[in-house]
């Protein structure tokens, strides 16, 4: 893991499986399938639900300030504690907790490589016990939105040169060929992608154990489809989870300066009146 | 308590690619059927076999992409 631009936010299931009972170390698993961490979770481990605790439920946005302070203290988790997150599904939605994370200015969090996968794959230790945690009195920063978009900076940006947008969305979805994939609901009423966009699966970031590619062939991977650090990067996908898994390896793994991940997404852009869409294929890796 | 047998498959339902990923933990088989790409969950099951968890699980996930 060395050669990524900060290794330090990344740790193999060996070192989780060495530091779990540390102190000032909080492991919380974060699925796709919010069952999967009751049948059995790394022993010690949180488990927090995408679709409750990390999504305001009554507006569309993100967990707001107070209730992300509410969420770390009732998960013991203080201000220099460790966070390691781990997932389903290539760390998919581990990812889109540790943008939030780090929007609210938590210093130290990694993401274990190969996620929910590789641990069980390797037949380690699982616990169906939920851990007993001692209350902490978390404080959050302000948010930092530079590493979030919003609607109306993607408006002016989207075609501006010194900006690259990346749809990291199926190929179907971005040539507009579907609204959405099978077995997600939120969709939009029109199909396509935003005007100039490069189309480069998220996926497309991990091995099949999913773990993370190598740096050489992640920044082969974006390189060739005219993604560089010298741009303005905004990732987006339907809902903004995908993409901030992609803003993760260009982010940290590839330490891109300017990335930003728009969870507005397709299913904003979509449903505006009057967006500019471009349907087919792009750039598409 | 540790998994075991952890295997995962790829296969095709009504045009739609999947994955199907099964496992035991114990004598809880485990199977799940997931799109391949993004990986949204389709059905899962939870069963005393093997060969039921994945059963059951296939016939779920015909069901719901059949609609």
């Amino acid at each position: 893991m060395s050669k990524y631009a900060n290794p330090d936010v990344l740790v193999s299931t060996q070192w989780v499986d060495d530091h779990k009972e540390d102190a000032k170390v909080v492991v919380v698993e974060v699925d796709v399938d919010t069952k999967a961490y009751d049948e059995g979770h790394i022993p010690g481990a949180l488990g927090w639900n995408w679709q409750t605790q990390l999504c305001d439920t009554v507006q569309r946005d993100i967990i707001p300030k107070d209730q992300l302070e509410g969420l770390l203290s009732n998960s013991g988790i203080a201000n220099d504690t460790t966070i390691v997150l781990y997932g389903d599904n290539n760390n998919w939605f581990a990812a889109w907790a540790f943008w939030q994370l780090k929007i609210y200015g938590h210093k130290d969090i990694r993401i274990m490589d190969g996620g929910r996968r590789k641990w069980l794959q390797e037949g380690r230790d699982l616990s169906a016990e939920i851990p007993v945690v001692r209350i902490s009195n978390y404080k959050a920063s302000a948010a930092d939105l530079a590493i979030r978009a919003f609607l109306p900076e993607v408006r002016e940006e989207f075609q501006s040169p010194g900006t690259v947008l990346v749809d990291v969305r199926s190929a179907d979805e971005f040539t507009g060929k579907i609204l959405s994939p099978p077995g997600l609901p939120e969709t939009c009423q029109r199909g396509g992608h935003i005007p100039g966009a490069r189309n480069i699966g998220w996926g497309l970031a991990c091995n099949e154990d999913g773990t993370f590619k190598a740096f050489d062939e992640l920044e082969a991977l974006y390189a060739s489809n005219g993604v560089t650090p010298d741009e303005q990067v905004i990732t987006y996908c339907r809902i903004g989870e995908r993409s901030s898994h992609s803003w993760f390896v260009l982010k940290y793994l590839l330490g891109f300066p300017t990335v930003k991940n728009y969870d507005g997404s397709w299913t904003e852009w979509g449903n505006l009146v009057g967006a500019p869409v471009e349907t087919g294929n792009g750039a598409s890796a | 308590m540790r998994p075991q047998n952890y295997s995962v498959k790829t296969g095709e339902i009504a045009g739609v690619e999947i994955t199907v990923t099964s496992y035991n933990i114990g004598e809880a088989f485990y199977c799940q059927i997931s799109s391949a790409d993004p990986g949204a969950v389709i059905s899962r099951v939870k069963s005393s076999s093997s060969d039921e968890a994945v059963r059951k699980a296939l016939q779920f996930a015909r069901l719901k992409l059949s609609r």
